[in-house]
């Protein structure tokens, strides 16, 4: 980041330049018996913690009229306490006024600056706060996450497509892929409720490492797992399903007993299909080709 | 005999609460906070054999469902009971020989876990009902509990039986949730909402299929265990459970207050506000002991009006019908038409 500065610190380097020839040409040296070691000492921390300051504005702030005012304020001051450390080692005779003004002046003006400055870094943050928050006033909602795997739940996968019908491009391919562990449940009851947790973490890490940043996981509840693909068409969905059921075949360890199910469903939205309804449906069509043993619906 | 209330020492710690407990911390609770109010302790938890009053396991619960705001805790923690080697009274159900016999002695040795329902039977033609009623009060944790045992007698079917035809059926006695997907995900069948009371059906053949991990020496040797255990606490049911099960054989007469409180030791006006605490009067046992009693009649043995009216002690068929239509809302022919 601190590329970005590069201008404004060779003008700050710049100025100390000339400061430190003007001091050096206009002073005389002082003999060492009339050096003040203690002021030097406390005049060479401030000008130090001064430089720190410069170093944390220009490591971690953008370019910006902010940046700038807290730059040109952290320079000043630098410029104001480097000719005070200076003239504890030289003495100024005769050429008393322009001297002391030169190392004084900087100095409030520097303090303006960078008040300046800090206020408009807290504007800035507040700004950006709000936008954060605007953005993800639901993505903070601890109830919709599940406190096991900590995915997103089945609430949020529905708010979540509504908001994926409502804003995506008309033609823009839009795809479910509902995903089972089959076998969880005799996992579960084989190895204890323990064991069954952990195993439901482990493949949720493991599914959310194979997909991509765009889309999103859920955990629907129980075994299942439903996955949002934005952009993305069917074909493309159907073999990452069956890419996810291969590659966890192969996992072997505890995982070995159960296996994966996906089925990919596209949905389009179209008739004023809502987002639950779409989902109901992609369900529905899952069960249907299921060969688990479904007790029978309503009777 | 006497019954047990919210505040009588009568559930194990261990086989209760332990696995519910454990969920929900492995879902990031913390454990004073679900133990807040329940006079429990942590080092209780490592007891075998420390015992809880009712209405701390229902201090729990309530404290697990606003830690861990799920809405399949009860489905979720059924499944980790049953999958428990160390639970010893679902490891006797698990190693009947099949339905009939687990449930018998589920019935027979309820006081070692969770009788905190009552299970009532019924009959019909082709299927066995299960009524589920609360035994005492239940502190708005009857859809957790009933939520639960009913989870714990599907995953017992779902483990140990090959053949799933046919299906059990399950009405509940709440109205229907906006969301319905974790009955469907956990029980993987539909249930009927809005029903008079919960029940579980199931027909009769799955009675007797035999049970997968069947094993009569275990069988035998846990229930000696768990009845020992039962003799050293002393067998007792709950007040609402007592209640009913007295009014119940006293029909066709009807038992008058005065009576019930005499047999409970108590004055009149000390079980009526019992009663309320338990979030029920006198008036809604007698009713629902009737109703029952008459469902099973008309739907499961056929009887007429007059003969159901006779043996619920009315006067006549008339005031039977006016009776039923409060109870149930339709009048007694609905009643042979099968529920929706």
């Amino acid at each position: 980041m601190w590329r970005q500065h590069l201008p404004s610190l060779l003008l700050l380097c710049a100025a100390l330049c000339v400061g430190c020839t003007l001091a050096l040409s206009l002073g005389q040296p002082k003999p060492l018996s009339a050096i003040a070691w203690y002021d030097v000492l406390g005049e060479a921390v401030t000008l130090l913690v001064a430089c720190g300051w410069l170093g944390l504005v220009v490591a971690y702030r953008p370019r910006g009229w902010v940046s700038h005012c807290l730059i040109a304020g952290t320079g000043l001051l630098i410029w104001s306490y480097a000719l005070d450390l200076f003239d504890e080692f030289f003495e100024y005779v005769g050429v008393d006024h322009p001297q002391s003004l030169l190392e004084s002046a900087p100095a409030p003006l520097g303090m303006l600056l960078l008040t300046v400055g800090v206020a408009g870094w807290m504007r800035e943050q507040r700004i950006v706060h709000r936008q954060l928050s605007g953005r993800e006033h639901f993505l903070r909602d601890h109830r919709l996450l599940d406190p096991l795997t900590k995915l997103y739940n089945r609430a949020y996968l529905q708010h979540a497509l509504e908001r994926e019908l409502e804003l995506r491009a008309p033609d823009e391919p839009l795809s479910l892929l509902v995903i089972d562990v089959e076998g969880f449940a005799r996992y579960n009851h084989t190895y204890g409720a323990v064991a069954g947790d952990r195993l439901l973490v482990r493949i949720s890490e493991w599914l959310l490492m194979r997909m991509r940043p765009s889309s999103l996981l859920c955990r629907y509840g129980g075994d299942r797992f439903v996955m949002l693909l934005p952009d993305t068409p069917l074909p493309r969905a159907v073999r990452l399903g069956r890419l996810l059921q291969d590659r966890f075949a192969k996992l072997g360890d505890e995982a070995a007993a159960c296996t994966l199910r996906c089925s990919a469903h596209a949905v389009d939205g179209r008739n004023g299909r809502t987002a639950p309804t779409e989902i109901g449906d992609a369900l529905a069509a899952h069960s249907r080709a299921s060969r688990r043993a479904q007790w029978a619906a309503a009777r | 005999m006497t019954p047990f209330d919210g505040d009588d020492k009568c559930l194990w710690l261990a086989s209760c609460g332990r696995d519910l407990i454990d969920l929900c911390l492995r879902r990031d609770a913390e454990l004073h906070r679900l133990l807040s109010n329940t006079r429990i302790f942590p080092a209780h938890l490592a007891a075998d054999d420390h015992r809880i009053a009712g209405r701390d396991w229902l201090n729990l619960v309530r404290n697990c469902r606003r830690q861990v705001p799920v809405d399949d805790l009860a489905f979720v923690a059924a499944e980790a009971m049953l999958a428990n080697r160390d639970h010893a009274f679902l490891q006797m159900l698990q190693c009947a020989p099949d339905l009939a016999r687990a449930l018998r002695v589920w019935h027979r040795l309820r006081g070692s876990f969770l009788p905190l329902l009552q299970i009532g039977l019924g009959g019909g033609d082709r299927e066995l009902s299960l009524y589920l009623r609360p035994a005492i009060g239940l502190q708005g944790q009857d859809r957790f509990v009933t939520e639960l045992t009913i989870s714990l007698l599907l995953g017992l079917l779902r483990h140990q039986l090959r053949e799933r035809d046919p299906t059990p059926a399950v009405e509940l006695a709440w109205p229907c949730p906006a969301d319905v997907e974790s009955y469907r995900l956990h029980w993987r069948i539909e249930p009927a909402f809005d029903a008079p009371v919960s029940r579980v059906r199931i027909p009769y053949p799955l009675l007797f299929q035999p049970f997968a991990d069947a094993d009569a020496a275990r069988f035998a040797a846990l229930q000696t265990r768990l009845r020992a255990r039962l003799d050293d606490g002393g067998r007792r049911v709950g007040l609402l459970e007592f209640l009913r099960r007295r009014l119940r054989r006293a029909l066709p007469q009807t038992l008058a207050l005065e009576q019930a409180a005499a047999s409970l030791s108590m004055s009149r006006s000390s079980l009526k506000r019992m009663l309320r605490q338990h979030g029920t009067s006198y008036g809604e046992l007698v009713d629902e002991v009737r109703a029952e009693l008459a469902w099973t009649l008309l739907r499961e043995r056929r009887w007429p009006n007059p003969r159901v009216a006779q043996r619920l002690g009315y006067a006549n068929a008339h005031n039977f019908r006016r009776a039923f239509k409060r109870w149930t809302g339709r009048p007694p022919s609905a009643a042979l038409t099968p529920a929706r």
